[in-house]
């Protein structure tokens, strides 16, 4: 479909299903009630409404858009969102790598085998008993890598046994743009022996850094640019989920009669995904040298084996919004208690990466960041867009179990929605 | 310019710093909405059908 846009974003969602729904504009800086985040930019779509979303488009860039409601990424309800600029390089080819996890069980069955645990436990204990969250009771002492284990993984919606096919000739210039649309998973993704340039995250430029395997968490983006060699013919691009032994990908064929069978199981589990890259990444257009106004310490909590998430000791939707106040520089510190990674997701803003466990950087700019356990990550941004705002880890089974919290800016109040209303929408798939 | 590469994709053509202030919720001009419709889909993997949602474009009204 061609047709002319204007310079606003100008959509119109509607909701066929037979429950509610929304769309977040992920990575977008936006009015914060155009955020697309069920109760806390907007009231849930209703089965047969529909919403309108317009604002000025201040980004270039890779995004999607997904659902902000309960856990219905786990049905794939997500699309890739590019940003062009306004003059378009025609010069190279254009190829979006499209990833997510999925699996043939229903969202309550997934949601009710995790919290388990938690329900025998209540039945015992009462309905208001929660787990120590400062116990470690993980089954691994360092690292657990999957909450879930899912059928297949998919790149732009097939499995590796019939995978995306397209042609490139050697000399061709291609701008590979990866979005981790996953509900869940973290990715390791191999070039299959081609050599790119890594130049942008989360649609933000960095100082291009050569690489031919990257991590990418949940909710980020990367950019690639690659030219195709002379010599070789076809590469695989592959991505491997951590702490499975399945893989997924698309291909890159000079020849489609010679096209490669890939497996679709590697010969052993991915290893944890490493957020080390980001110690090499340069933002391209820093923000600007400024004092930190305000930190914010997040301490990432959990108990593993009762399934329960929380930031500092508050479990969502019981939390206190994290005040802010407009024109400050504000650092964001992550302190990962838990055994789990968490790639950290703030609505509406871009930060800057600018420390991991000690080594201060010059780091990329994100909205997305892998927070590896045991770590400390430092981010800063700009107040510049007030309102109420998610703040969450993007593991969409941690966020529902209690890791997601509020960014608010003083003489903000937020949407006015009763607490009752909040604990039933966060209740409707039971485990509690 | 707005094009589809895949399906259900969006590519939005960006005007940087427009100096358009006019994109507001108020100001919406219908003759160029993009309008997106969340619908009940089916996926096959590994030859097995499952219910998926899934976002279209709807062409009908685009």
């Amino acid at each position: 479909m061609t047709r002319k846009t204007n310079q606003c974003f100008n959509v119109t969602v509607e909701n066929t299903l037979k429950i509610p729904t929304s769309l977040h504009w992920h990575g977008l800086i936006l009015p914060w009630d155009q955020d697309g985040t069920s109760y806390v930019s907007q009231l849930p779509i209703p089965a047969g409404g529909s919403q309108s979303y317009n604002f000025k488009i201040q980004q270039t860039g890779t995004y999607y858009a997904h659902a902000h409601y309960g856990l219905e990424e786990q049905k794939l309800l997500s699309i890739p969102l590019i940003i062009q600029p306004e003059v378009e390089n025609k010069a190279y080819k254009e190829i979006i790598v499209y990833l997510e996890d999925f699996t043939f069980e229903t969202i309550e069955n997934v949601w009710g085998d995790l919290r388990e645990d938690l329900l025998k436990q209540k039945a015992i204990m009462g309905r208001n008993w929660l787990p120590d969250l400062s116990v470690n009771n993980s089954s691994h002492a360092m690292h657990d890598l999957a909450d879930v284990v899912f059928d297949a993984y998919l790149a732009n919606k097939k499995t590796v046994s019939n995978p995306d096919i397209h042609k490139v000739a050697s000399g061709d210039e291609v701008i590979l743009r990866f979005i981790n649309a996953s509900i869940s998973s973290q990715f390791n993704i191999t070039l299959g022996g081609l050599k790119g340039k890594i130049i942008a995250t989360d649609g933000n430029p960095v100082v291009p850094m050569i690489t031919e395997e990257f991590p990418l968490a949940t909710g980020q983006r990367i950019d690639i640019r690659a030219v195709i060699p002379k010599k070789g013919s076809n590469y695989p691009i592959l991505a491997h989920a951590q702490g499975s032994d399945m893989q997924t990908g698309i291909i890159l064929a000079k020849d489609e009669n010679k096209v490669p069978i890939i497996l679709p199981k590697s010969s052993k589990p991915m290893d944890p995904v490493s957020n080390n890259t980001e110690k090499f990444l340069y933002a391209k257009n820093p923000l600007a040298k400024k004092a930190i106004d305000q930190s914010i310490t997040l301490e990432l909590e959990g108990n593993m084996m009762y399934y329960v998430w929380a930031i500092n000791g508050q479990i969502w939707p019981k939390v206190k919004p994290l005040k802010v106040t407009q024109g400050q520089r504000v650092e964001l510190v992550f302190v990962n208690k838990t055994t789990m990674s968490h790639p950290m997701h703030l609505h509406g803003h871009v930060f800057q990466v600018t420390e991991i466990d000690g080594l201060k950087v010059e780091g990329a700019l994100r909205d997305t960041i892998l927070v590896m356990p045991s770590q400390v990550v430092k981010v800063v941004f700009d107040a510049n867009n007030p309102g109420t705002w998610d703040l969450h880890c993007h593991v969409g089974y941690h966020a529902w179990g209690g890791m997601a919290t509020v960014l608010q800016y003083e003489g903000y109040e937020g949407l006015e929605i009763p607490m009752s209303t909040f604990m039933q929408y966060s209740q409707m798939y039971g485990g509690y | 310019m707005i094009r589809m590469l895949l399906p259900s994709m969006i590519l939005l053509s960006h005007f940087l710093y427009s100096q358009d202030n006019n994109c507001t919720l108020e100001n919406m001009d219908p003759t160029k909405t993009i309008h997106l419709k969340i619908v009940e889909g089916e996926i096959e993997v590994d030859g097995k059908k499952a219910s998926i949602y899934e976002v279209k474009v709807d062409d009908k009204k685009n």
